[in-house]
């Protein structure tokens, strides 16, 4: 039996000549060996010590990956490192970074950041699990915030894994975690639809078909408990909240709607916020300054997007098309840097997936494969959710729109649709 | 005499009844009689009631063709109310779709018309110009102190409609305050001084916000902004708490553009508030 830096070495150095060769990521997550690690610094996981520890390491892998920002290095990477960090071998197999995690005793994820060029830490913290029910999913959301905090260590940048995407599915909704685990139903009774998030990701708020008509309800997932906001009767839809938290924007009417802002957690009649004039007006999504809505209106005979202020004034067309042209614009969601609005245009025979920079107007298609619809962003302002039906039946995928790489995240019977990135879940 | 009495009654009795046979026939015959003139009275009765039944028939007939016909005038009728109502409905319609996409229209001008200026301004300057005695014309870019046109009023006000896009609100309202200075008479003066409120309002400073609101209402009345900026006032003043302000400014943005988008918010505001 040789020393065991010796073993060690000669492990490493196997691995180094066997990158490509092997992969004991679990089948599905797809690592970013062909991405530019010039712009994605190559990062390795390590062997995580403690319980569960095959499954913390490749949640990290897979979350570091679905991250886009950062290119994980696919190699066995043997028994977890104890002692001096060979940096140097590290080096020679494309890492900038190293990630040491293990399980404690005590019930925490210890993480540990190399930089490899610096050949020092660059960072430590522990993550308490809370008592959780190992693999529970509140267990999953911990190694999740963990992964998120390993990326904005190295990028600067921090990570979407603790987030989750609600989406309706045969008019129930659903939820799932952004990186396509815990999928399960909501538990709210009756048929529901377009669901959004509360900043807070406590709340949520939905449409609900009832006898007399379609209501707003604002619901505490935490409790369970439900509410009706003051609506405008007949047909509530689409609603969305502020930025802060303390508006609550939805379309509202019957012959033609409008949007109406009411206070969800209040009893305030609905203020108008908008004036269609008998044209359709809904899906509102506010700017992340919550100064303003973009919505889709059919004004000009069909649904363009518009922007307005909040307080219903300074309305503007926001996708221009050439005069005679009549696209179908819909579903707006303004990013969370505030620099772009996606939405879904008709283009050609199908629907895609659209970007428009709010400052230039210039738009950009992100989706050209099928029929894409309904995206939502998610936190970092980088990766979209949509529905698609590249893969047959709708589905949600996720577009990272600055390398054009998708991924599914949902499967299974059902369509689903009207999808909702979560905010970053801080509590579990 | 007993016995004549029989004889005495039975010749009464047969006079009697000789006489009631005679009679029964008599009435026979006008019972006949009448029962011909009734059977006359009878048929001519039935073909009266027939005739009746038929001219009942006949008006019954009548009165359901009348009431078709009316039903179809009135299902006409009904038909035209609802075909003028879409037709005026379908106009009106009409009439956004024209006014929006003028306004789509006006906006692209805008930016060609800043395009325009942007590339007239990259000509390199003719050494010769021979200005017009009447002075330069509106519009038309005034020479910087360095000699190089300065940019024109739709170039300003898309720069600072950038800017404050970005964010950049100082920036943005030095652009329109641009617009203002070097071309006080432009079509473009009303534009430039609501968005200049509008950078106050976005860097937070409502109060200069509100004055400079106020200021696009009294100096340009006739602009589409002058409505907006009335309401923008008073829902400030609303969120301030001064509502008893706030209403009247409500009041007055229906009383002087009541045709408005800005009018059916604050008719639907001043509900609220009252």
């Amino acid at each position: 039996m040789p020393p065991r830096p010796l073993r060690t070495l000669s492990v490493l150095c196997l691995l180094a000549l066997r990158l490509d060769a092997q992969d004991t990521i679990p089948q599905g997550v797809r690592v970013g060996l062909t991405y530019d690690p010039s712009s994605r610094p190559g990062v390795f996981v390590t062997s995580v010590a403690g319980a569960n520890a095959d499954t913390v390491r490749a949640m990290l892998a897979r979350n570091l990956d679905f991250g886009d920002r950062l290119t994980v290095i696919s190699a066995d990477a043997g028994p977890p490192p104890v002692g001096r960090i060979n940096y140097e071998l590290y080096a020679k197999m494309g890492a900038s970074a190293l990630v040491q995690a293990s399980v404690t005793p005590q019930g925490s994820l210890h993480v540990a950041v190399h930089d490899i060029a610096g050949k020092k830490v660059l960072n430590v913290s522990d993550f308490a699990f809370n008592g959780s029910k190992e693999l529970s999913p509140a267990w999953r959301m911990v190694v999740h915030r963990a992964s998120d905090e390993v990326e904005r260590w190295i990028t600067s940048t921090r990570g979407i894994a603790a987030t989750r995407v609600m989406f309706v599915r045969d008019q129930r909704i659903w939820i799932v975690d952004s990186d396509g685990a815990n999928l399960a139903p909501m538990g709210v009774g009756g048929v529901a639809l377009s669901p959004s998030w509360h900043p807070t990701g406590r709340y949520i708020a939905y449409a609900a078909m009832a006898d007399d008509g379609t209501h707003i309800v604002v619901r505490d997932i935490t409790t369970g408990q439900g509410r009706r906001v003051p609506d405008q009767g007949g047909s509530n839809i689409t609603p969305t909240f502020s930025p802060d938290g303390s508006t609550l924007v939805f379309s509202a009417g019957d012959d033609g709607t409008d949007l109406y802002a009411v206070t969800p957690f209040g009893s305030d009649a609905p203020r108008r916020v908008t004036v269609g004039r008998g044209s359709p007006t809904s899906s509102p999504s506010f700017s992340p300054d919550g100064r303003k809505i973009a919505y889709i209106s059919g004004r000009l005979g069909h649904p363009e997007v518009y922007i307005t202020d909040t307080d219903g004034t300074n309305a503007e067309l926001l996708t221009e098309s050439p005069s005679g042209d009549q696209p179908y614009r819909a579903n707006p969601d303004w990013s969370p840097d505030g620099r772009n609005v996606a939405f879904t245009s008709q283009e050609g025979p199908n629907l895609q997936v659209m970007v428009i920079n709010v400052r230039d107007r210039k738009i950009r298609q992100l989706t050209g494969d099928a029929r894409n619809e309904d995206p939502s962003w998610a936190p970092d302002g980088r990766h979209v959710v949509f529905t698609s039906t590249r893969s047959g039946a709708k589905q949600l995928w996720v577009l990272d729109t600055e390398s054009g790489r998708t991924r599914q995240l949902t499967r299974g019977a059902g369509l689903a649709r009207m999808a909702a990135w979560s905010p970053r879940m801080e509590q579990p | 005499m007993i016995r004549r009495l029989p004889r005495l009654l039975i010749a009464p009795a047969v006079i009697l009844t000789a006489g009631a046979c005679f009679a029964t026939r008599n009435d026979a015959r006008a019972l006949q009689s009448d029962i011909a003139n009734l059977q006359a009275f009878a048929a001519r009765a039935a073909r009266a009631d027939t005739l009746q039944a038929v001219q009942l028939r006949q008006i019954m007939n009548a009165l359901g063709a009348v009431s078709d016909s009316l039903r179809r005038v009135s299902s006409t009728l009904q038909r035209f109310q609802g075909d003028v109502a879409m037709s005026v409905h379908g106009v009106e319609q009409q009439l956004l779709t024209i006014q929006e996409l003028t306004g789509q229209s006006r906006r692209q001008v805008d930016a060609l018309r800043a395009q325009i200026e942007a590339r007239a301004a990259e000509q390199p300057p003719v050494s010769s110009v021979t200005v017009p005695a009447s002075g330069a014309p509106s519009g038309a870019s005034p020479a910087s102190p360095s000699g190089a046109p300065s940019p024109g009023p739709y170039q300003l006000m898309e720069l600072g409609r950038q800017q404050l896009a970005r964010g950049a609100s100082s920036a943005a309202r030095a652009a329109f305050s641009d617009v203002l200075a070097q071309y006080p008479a432009s079509d473009l003066a009303p534009e430039a001084q609501y968005q200049i409120a509008l950078t106050f309002s976005s860097a937070g400073a409502l109060v200069e916000a509100d004055s400079v609101f106020a200021l696009v209402a009294d100096r340009y009345p006739a602009s589409e902004r002058a409505p907006e900026a009335i309401y923008k006032r008073a829902v400030a003043l609303k969120v301030a708490g001064q509502t008893r302000q706030a209403r009247t400014l409500l009041q007055q943005v229906i009383d002087k553009y009541p045709k408005s988008d800005s009018a059916t918010l604050a008719a639907a505001m001043l509900r609220d508030l009252r």
